[in-house]
């Protein structure tokens, strides 16, 4: 998978994640790469940065305090504002079966952490819709 | 159980009388060996009084006069079946006396008065006690009726041999429906004792039942808890770890910026050793999982040979870096879609093969796939590397078990891959083997049941 560097810099990302490393992790990768990042350390905060930001798309974690994936993802569904924006989602289950249920409740990919730095974005690129990736 | 126990008593026939069951029913079968000394003794000494008053009888018949010698001889039967009866549990002990001191008494009367026909009153003064205590209302009948007959003769103070005959031919009757209520009386005794002893086991049968299932619920909850434990302690354990690897990743990947060359060196043994310890924890998270049977054997067709394809373009770089030969062999015959745990093979042959190309620097590794019979295949490992002491190949399935496990030891790793390989393979109701000659190489075989699907789902799988 190659990866179009003019492509990434022109990327505006919202990571919604509360483990802290994790979100640093993603934010440097991105941020080497090219893209501006916006940091959000659960739902209500990521929902309350997008009535500023307009995210080419979002990695949101599933697990999470106050609000997690699941219900942003349903408020985001729900806004015209916001239901077209790409969301991939971000989580430590592993399990048979996953990439069936987040992708039936509207994500529109599936990374699983832990994710490496390495093959971050590869694996980034194949869960994007293709209109993003040109 | 309770509703079990009612059901009988509920079923039980109306019980006929005492006579009604003499008369018709059999005598009580007794087994147990102390039981029926017991009844036996009890039984002969009746007879051996029964026989006595007989020959009383045929003695007046022949007209014949009563020799005290043989009423005492009589009496003294008399005395021991009491004392056996009391033995018996039959009678109370202060019973036992009275009978002794009324059947003693007549026999004074009799030394006063030779003429006096002292019997009938001694076995009035005996079978009163007896029945008495016994027998609360026929007994007393029976007394009743005989003690008139006795008084009688007392009173009429010359010697009868008709009248003492009456009185014998009364205590033959009387002996003789004793005996048969001492068998009925007996028989009902094991009656209840059985009853008893069935409500006891019943209602031990329920607690146990009872016990057995609170200690189902403890071990499912200790279960669950466990799965609960695991599921926790493997994220915790996990999430650090992953951290380090991750900015060690983006460390040498320069998207920290550049670092130096012994920084660099640094960093890549930090990563080294995450990695290494993230295995450990998955393999020891694996064993664990396997060991609690939370291993969920899911089988579906999958195929093979591509699984192989995949595993060998992945360790091909490790053959290339020790300049291995690498040789893989299946069966021509191998069908395109067998249904099996695809991961869980995957997981064997894969922990198999890292196995034979960590313990080999020179000559080869041999992966075989072969046909055992209709439904089971093999999977052969081989190499010609170190090898395994004979002693090794007795533990060699063991966890946390290695061939050298001395600090210096050579080769790394937890310990724990055989072990898993192991249990997968049992878990898959497979058998794993292994042959191995020290400096000459191991071979692992693995077979596996691995169904072939019918031509109709062959088709739906290839569409």
């Amino acid at each position: 998978m190659t990866i179009n560097k003019a492509v990434v810099s022109n990327w505006e990302v919202l990571v919604v994640e509360d483990e802290k490393d994790n979100r640093e992790i993603a934010f440097r990768v991105l941020t080497f790469h090219g893209a501006k990042v916006h940091e959000a350390e659960h739902g209500a905060v990521g929902m309350a940065l997008l009535d500023d930001i307009n995210p080419t798309f979002i990695l949101l974690d599933l697990s999470m305090p106050v609000m997690d994936g699941w219900e942003m993802l349903k408020q985001l569904k729900a806004n015209p504002k916001t239901a077209a924006i790409p969301v991939i989602a971000l989580t430590a289950h592993a399990l048979v079966g996953d990439r069936e249920r987040v992708i039936e409740a509207g994500f529109d990919g599936y990374i699983s952490k832990p994710f490496s730095p390495i093959t971050f974005l590869a694996d980034l690129t194949k869960e994007l819709p293709e209109a993003i990736k040109v | 159980m309770k509703e079990a126990i009612s059901d009988q008593h509920q079923s039980k026939p109306e019980k006929p009388g005492w006579f009604a069951r003499w008369l018709l029913e059999p005598l009580p079968r007794v087994t147990d060996p102390g039981q029926r000394r017991k009844v036996r003794l009890l039984a002969s000494f009746h007879l051996t009084n029964i026989a006595l008053l007989m020959l009383n009888i045929l003695r007046g018949l022949r007209g014949e006069s009563h020799t005290p010698i043989y009423s005492l001889l009589g009496q003294v039967a008399a005395i021991i079946f009491v004392y056996v009866m009391a033995r018996a549990g039959y009678i109370k002990t202060s019973s036992v006396i009275t009978v002794l001191f009324s059947m003693v008494m007549p026999y004074t009367m009799l030394l006063e008065n030779p003429n006096r026909p002292a019997e009938p009153f001694a076995w009035l003064a005996l079978s009163l006690v007896l029945t008495s205590a016994l027998f609360p209302w026929y007994g007393t009948v029976i007394v009743g009726a005989l003690a008139a007959g006795s008084i009688i003769a007392y009173l009429n103070l010359t010697p009868s041999v008709m009248f003492g005959d009456v009185a014998n031919v009364l205590m033959l009757i009387i002996n003789l429906t004793i005996l048969t209520i001492i068998f009925t009386n007996h028989r009902d005794r094991l009656e209840a004792a059985r009853q008893l002893e069935l409500r006891e086991v019943n209602s031990q049968l329920k607690k146990q039942a009872e016990q057995l299932n609170i200690a189902l619920e403890k071990a499912k909850e200790a279960n669950r808890l466990k799965s609960d434990f695991l599921a926790t302690m493997s994220h915790e354990l996990r999430t650090p770890l992953n951290a380090i690897i991750g900015f060690t990743e983006i460390m040498l990947a320069g998207m920290g910026g550049q670092i130096d060359e012994d920084a660099t060196h640094m960093t890549e043994r930090i990563h080294a050793n995450s990695k290494r310890q993230l295995t450990l924890i998955n393999d020891v998270l694996d064993l664990a999982k396997i060991e609690s049977r939370r291993v969920d054997i899911v089988k579906k067709p999958f195929s093979l040979q591509a699984m192989i394809n995949g595993l060998v373009s992945e360790t091909e770089v490790l053959a290339k870096q020790k300049n291995l030969d690498y040789q893989v062999k299946i069966d021509p015959n191998l069908p395109d879609v067998l249904i099996g745990d695809q991961g869980h093979i995957e997981q064997v042959i894969s922990n198999l093969l890292s196995n034979a190309f960590k313990f080999t620097e020179r000559g080869h590794v041999r992966l075989m796939v072969s046909r055992l019979d209709e439904d089971r295949w093999t999977i052969n490992v081989s190499d010609s590397g170190v090898g395994i002491p004979p002693h090794a190949l007795e533990y060699i399935f063991d966890p946390f078990r290695q061939v050298d496990s001395s600090p210096e030891r050579v080769f790394q790793g937890t310990g724990l891959g055989l072990a898993i390989v192991d249990e997968l393979v049992r878990a898959m109701d497979g058998t794993i083997k292994v042959e191995s000659a020290l400096g000459r190489g191991s071979i692992f075989v693995v077979s596996l049941p691995l169904d072939r699907v019918t031509q109709a789902e062959d088709r739906k799988v290839q569409a």
